[in-house]
């Protein structure tokens, strides 16, 4: 009887030991359930997490492979990057090895320093550039003042610009999983990645598509471009969309923005035929079938390059 | 007078910490380019290894043309700086620059051009013996070997990228059809430093594979000399100046010129093969790949 006890354990034994073995902390625990992070996160596939609160705020992400985490985007404030840090940490013991932007603002860059070193951060030409034009020199002693917590975090702030800019096309090989980044011109920042996976079928597109949100364009944006990116983002024929801003979703959101910047640019261009001035048109255009979406008080910037983009400028 | 002394050793102690080392205390092998910059200069036209110290860490371009001279390399690097090898640049995929990786990585993260992970992989099919049979060359290149996996490369770019490494800048040129499926010239516009690849060798002839091209190569020379740097270090061969681009410029017209008169004579392939001579060149090393510079000249006047 001791002697079938004691096999017995010693079969469940090698059983556990077995499990433990085969499967390792990095991928048993890289289906963890969301809940064990915290609020705010969402389980997009296995090993891909995304941190998005709500509609609006910024959308950071880790995906974990077998060699370590690569991060798209560092979050939105570095709260939320401490949180996303500590998501990494119950899923694996690697490091985070790179750190992707989608764009170069500050609500997806600015914490960079949570997670690099060790992290390679990577983004398109120009976005060092773009990130040193938009640097408040004060931000990080305006941010200290808004909490205990965020002035322990950002004062160890250090300003990180990517160490590898690409042009056009870029390919990151990490483990067992393959990401490809995509520049996509004049659709948002000076220096906008999407990133692509294509085994998992998920794509991480930036901010030139969000959730239901009139997005806050910058005067170098551009409706065709903006057009042409959606196309080739739907071209890839993702399973997952992950947006910039907002919750993992799919790819009807280009079919909702090409229908949106569509509409507007044809109210725009018949105003504008009319003889109707920029001015005059951003006082008169409705979009009473977009009147729920988001963001409401950034409809003119939105008139403003429909405008340009229908003048060819 | 015992302060005095203290004060003296102390200084003296100072200045071993703080001066830098002198190439030679790193071996043969190393030449010093620049401050911070060195290489680990293949012997016998084996290829080269740049070193390339920045205050975030250690950027190498090749990790050596085999596993004994990566571990040297590791070895100088060491000396050099406490830092790691946070990236490890390759100018092309052949196993004679990318054998080493496993030697630095991890923790260095590996840069190729697009296409590069593709063709060791090929490489390794092809000829899956190689690593044995190398290992088995020497006692020492046998312990060299000892934790061998193929590392491939993390990032692949296209056409052109840039690496930021503490103070130093990395512009990453993809140069086609000039070597390898793959090839990488780096440039460092501030310390005027290229590292121009295997398009250009130095005092050899090159290699021909079917996919490159002597007008490529002459456009990557060309692209390469308006860089306007102070300092060449070629995938294989002694560093230099553009001297070597030059020197290869000189070398394909008067290849390109005699070809194209034995060609426009009606001679046929095998027979320039046969005939042709290059006198000036006599000094040269690796005359047996003659006959494949000459293809390529035949090729380039065809206009294929």
């Amino acid at each position: 009887m001791r002697f079938k006890l004691f096999t017995a354990c010693t079969a469940l034994s090698c059983v556990l030991f077995a499990v433990g073995c085969s499967t390792g902390k990095p991928t048993a625990s890289a289906s963890l359930p969301t809940q064990d992070f915290g609020p705010g996160f969402h389980k997009v596939k296995d090993g891909i997490y995304t941190f998005a609160p709500d509609q609006t705020t910024t959308t950071c992400s880790m995906v974990v492979t077998n060699e370590g985490v690569v991060m798209i985007d560092s979050c939105n404030n570095s709260v939320d990057s401490k949180k996303m840090l500590a998501a990494v940490k119950k899923v694996t013991d690697k490091p985070v090895r790179f750190l992707v932007d989608t764009e170069v603002h500050n609500d997806h860059t600015w914490n960079h320093f949570v997670f690099s070193p060790p992290a390679v951060v990577v983004n398109a030409q120009g976005a060092a550039e773009g990130m040193k034009k938009g640097l408040d020199p004060k931000r990080a002693e305006t941010l200290a003042k808004q909490s205990p917590e965020t002035a322990e975090i950002v004062k160890n702030y250090k300003f990180i610009p990517p160490h590898i800019e690409y042009n056009n096309r870029m390919t990151i090989q990490l483990g067992e999983r393959t990401f490809e980044l995509i520049y996509l011109k004049n659709v948002h920042s000076e220096a906008d990645t999407v990133i692509w996976l294509p085994k998992e079928r998920v794509l991480f597109a930036g901010s030139a598509a969000n959730v239901r949100t009139m997005i806050n364009l910058r005067p170098h944006v551009r409706f065709p471009d903006v057009l042409a990116g959606y196309k080739v983002m739907r071209a890839l024929n993702p399973e997952i969309v992950v947006p910039g801003h907002g919750q993992p979703t799919t790819a009807k959101i280009f079919d909702e923005y090409e229908g949106f910047y569509t509409l507007l640019m044809k109210r725009v261009g018949e105003m504008a035929a009319q003889g109707k001035s920029l001015e005059q048109i951003k006082k008169e255009l409705k979009m009473p079938e977009y009147a729920d979406w988001a963001g409401q008080d950034r409809l003119g910037a939105n008139i403003d390059v429909a405008y340009s983009s229908l003048k060819g400028k | 007078m015992k302060i005095k002394f203290s004060a003296a050793l102390f200084a003296a102690v100072l200045w071993f910490i703080a001066a830098p080392l002198a190439a030679q205390d790193l071996g043969p092998q190393i030449k010093k380019i620049k401050d911070g910059i060195y290489v680990y200069v293949g012997k016998n036209l084996n290829s080269n290894c740049g070193i390339v110290l920045t205050q975030e860490g250690v950027v190498l371009i090749d990790s050596g043309h085999n596993p004994t001279d990566s571990r040297a390399i590791r070895d100088a690097v060491k000396k050099l700086t406490p830092m790691p090898v946070r990236f490890l640049i390759d100018t092309e995929p052949h196993p004679d620059h990318t054998t080493g990786h496993f030697i630095f990585s991890p923790p260095a993260t590996i840069i190729a051009a697009a296409g590069a992970g593709e063709s060791m992989k090929a490489r390794d099919k092809a000829d899956p013996d190689r690593n044995r049979k190398l290992a088995e060359s020497s006692p020492e290149m046998r312990a060299a070997f000892e934790g061998y996996g193929m590392v491939l490369p993390h990032v692949e770019y296209r056409d052109k990228m840039t690496l930021h490494v503490g103070e130093r800048t990395f512009e990453l040129y993809y140069m086609k059809n000039v070597h390898s499926e793959a090839d990488s010239a780096v440039w460092l516009p501030r310390e005027r430093v290229l590292f121009s690849a295997s398009a250009i060798v130095v005092e050899q002839f090159n290699i021909f594979r079917p996919n490159v091209n002597i007008p490529d190569i002459l456009a990557a020379a060309k692209m390469m000399k308006a860089l306007n740097p102070e300092f060449v270090i070629p995938g294989h061969g002694i560093p230099g100046t553009t001297k070597i681009f030059d020197d290869s410029e000189r070398y394909y017209a008067l290849l390109l010129e005699r070809v194209g008169k034995m060609a426009r004579e009606g001679k046929s392939l095998d027979q320039i093969q046969k005939e042709l001579k290059m006198p000036e060149y006599d000094g040269w090393a690796t005359k047996e790949r003659f006959a494949g510079n000459v293809e390529a000249a035949y090729r380039a006047v065809q206009g294929k």
